[in-house]
This record gives C-alpha cells, sequence and structure tokens, in this order.
C-alpha cells in the first residue's frame, strides 16, 4: 500500500485498511522505545498517539508530506517518547536527530493531556454522548435514540452538564498541576 | 470558573443568531476570563476527537494483531498437520 494510499484510507476515517498499510512501521518504533527504557505497552501507546497526531495534520490544508510516511511517524514517536522520558527525567540513550521541543511546545502539550485527562474522568454514558457529538457528527435526536434519552432536549441538557463536568475536571487537574 | 458552557458551545457550534454572535464577540474582547473559558472548552472538545480517533486505531490495530495471530498459529498448524500426516502415511506403507 502505497503512502498516498494510506492517506487517502485516514481522510476517509478508513482506519482497519489504513492500519494495514501502517502495521508494518510499528515494529521499527517499538524497538526505537524498547532501546530506551520503554516497554512493548508504552510503545504502542506512543505508536497510537503518533498515528492521531498523522491523523490530525492530514486533516489541516497546510499539510504536506515531505518525507515517506515511515520516516514521518518515527519522527513523531520519537518527539513523544521524548516528551515522556522528559516527564520521567529520563533521556534517550539513542543519540539521534530528534528535535527537543520548546517551553510552549511544551505547556501546549501539558495542556492538551490534561483536557484528554479531563474528558477520561467523565462517566461512561457522558464520554459516549460527547463522542458521538463531537466526533461522530450525530444529531441530538439520534444519540436520544442510541443512549436511550428520553427525548432530544435531555440529551441536549445532558451534553452541556457532561462538557461543563469535563471543564471542571480540567480546572482541578490544572489547579492540582500547578 | 464561571458557568458559559451553554452560550460557548452554541458559539462554537455557530447555534448563534448574527446579533446575539456580534454582542458576545464584543464581550470577548474585555472579557478575559471569558475568552479563557472559551480555550479551555475547545481544547476539550479537540481532546473528544483525539481520544474517538485513539480508540479507533487501538480497535484497528488489535484486529490487525488478532488476524496475524489467526493466520501464523493456522500456518503452523497446517504444517504440524502436514508433517503428521506425511508421517503417518509413510510409517503405514513402509
Amino acid at each position: 500500500m502505497t503512502d498516498i494510499e494510506i492517506i487517502g484510507h485516514l481522510k476517509s476515517k478508513r482506519y482497519s485498511k489504513a492500519v494495514k498499510g501502517l502495521s508494518a512501521i510499528y515494529p521499527s518504533v517499538k524497538e526505537y522505545i524498547l532501546a530506551n527504557n520503554g516497554t512493548k505497552e508504552d510503545a504502542e501507546d506512543i505508536f497510537q498517539d503518533a498515528l492521531v497526531v498523522l491523523y490530525k495534520n492530514i486533516n489541516t490544508p497546510a499539510f504536506a508530506l515531505t518525507s515517506s510516511l515511515k520516516t514521518y511517524l518515527q519522527s513523531v514517536s520519537k518527539n513523544l517518547w521524548y516528551n515522556v522520558l522528559r516527564q520521567k527525567n529520563k533521556y534517550p540513550l539513542v543519540n539521534d536527530s530528534t528535535e527537543i521541543p520548546n517551553t510552549a511546545e511544551k505547556t501546549a502539550e501539558a495542556d492538551y493531556k490534561l483536557a484528554e485527562m479531563a474528558f477520561e474522568l467523565l462517566g461512561k454514558k457522558c464520554r459516549q454522548l460527547l463522542i458521538a457529538f463531537y466526533y461522530k457528527k450525530e444529531s441530538l435526536s439520534q444519540i436520544a435514540r442510541s443512549l436511550s434519552f428520553s427525548s432530544e432536549q435531555v440529551a441536549r441538557n445532558q451534553k452541556y452538564r457532561c462538557l461543563r463536568k469535563a471543564k471542571e475536571n480540567y480546572a482541578h487537574l490544572k489547579n492540582g498541576s500547578s | 470558573m464561571n458557568n458559559n458552557t451553554i452560550l460557548i458551545d452554541r458559539y462554537l457550534q455557530n447555534e448563534l443568531p448574527a446579533e446575539e454572535r456580534v454582542t458576545f464577540e464584543k464581550q470577548l474582547e474585555n472579557d478575559v476570563v471569558l475568552k479563557e473559558e472559551i480555550t479551555i472548552q475547545q481544547k476539550i472538545i479537540n481532546s473528544i476527537e483525539s481520544i474517538a480517533v485513539k480508540q479507533e486505531f487501538s480497535k484497528a490495530l488489535r484486529k490487525q494483531w488478532i488476524l496475524q495471530q489467526v493466520l501464523k498459529w493456522g500456518l503452523i498448524i497446517l504444517i504440524v498437520a502436514a508433517i503428521s500426516f506425511i508421517h503417518h502415511h509413510f510409517k503405514n506403507h513402509f
């Protein structure tokens, strides 16, 4: 599968097909993480995070792939792993071309992680509702049916409650971390 | 944190009528707290997409791994079956 075909699958949200092409890259990422104080689980997490970065970037108008997808994902994975090691005060052993993120990037990434944690702290139904609305772009009437809310209005009110709760979680986490 | 969740959501989803939108944007110019609240709400919404995409990848990678295991073990079983068949066949004939 060519890089262009993989990107096409990702843009059309055909994840299974994209992963068929992308999974060949995983062993090299795993090898790097294992050689730098990581575990197999770390490698899986980092690879998934790198795929999310790729997915987000290909959906921006400015995206242009200047190297192969393999090189791109390896580089993103190395940067992500560098950040993890930095938080643990350990640094990569291998002398490579990993770019060290600047302070603004580090802050933005920490904020992004806090927002993810704030969302993960919500109850299952809240997470399902917000994913259905903001990611799957389902209508509130569809959501009311699939998640057994008595009406569209109840689903809407619940959506706001969940968002509010996520914001509260974020504020607590932020205060706790500063 | 103030509670402007509904108003901010309607603003971010482009659901505010033109007049209300202009008023809201004017309010935004002078209200640092409201600006911060919008940023946080936008971050939460962005994180929802990241998490959903990660779940999709995780599912797809797991499916791919299971398929690889099934193929690997299927092949091993096939080879073992073929070897025992040949072994049994030759044992009976010679």
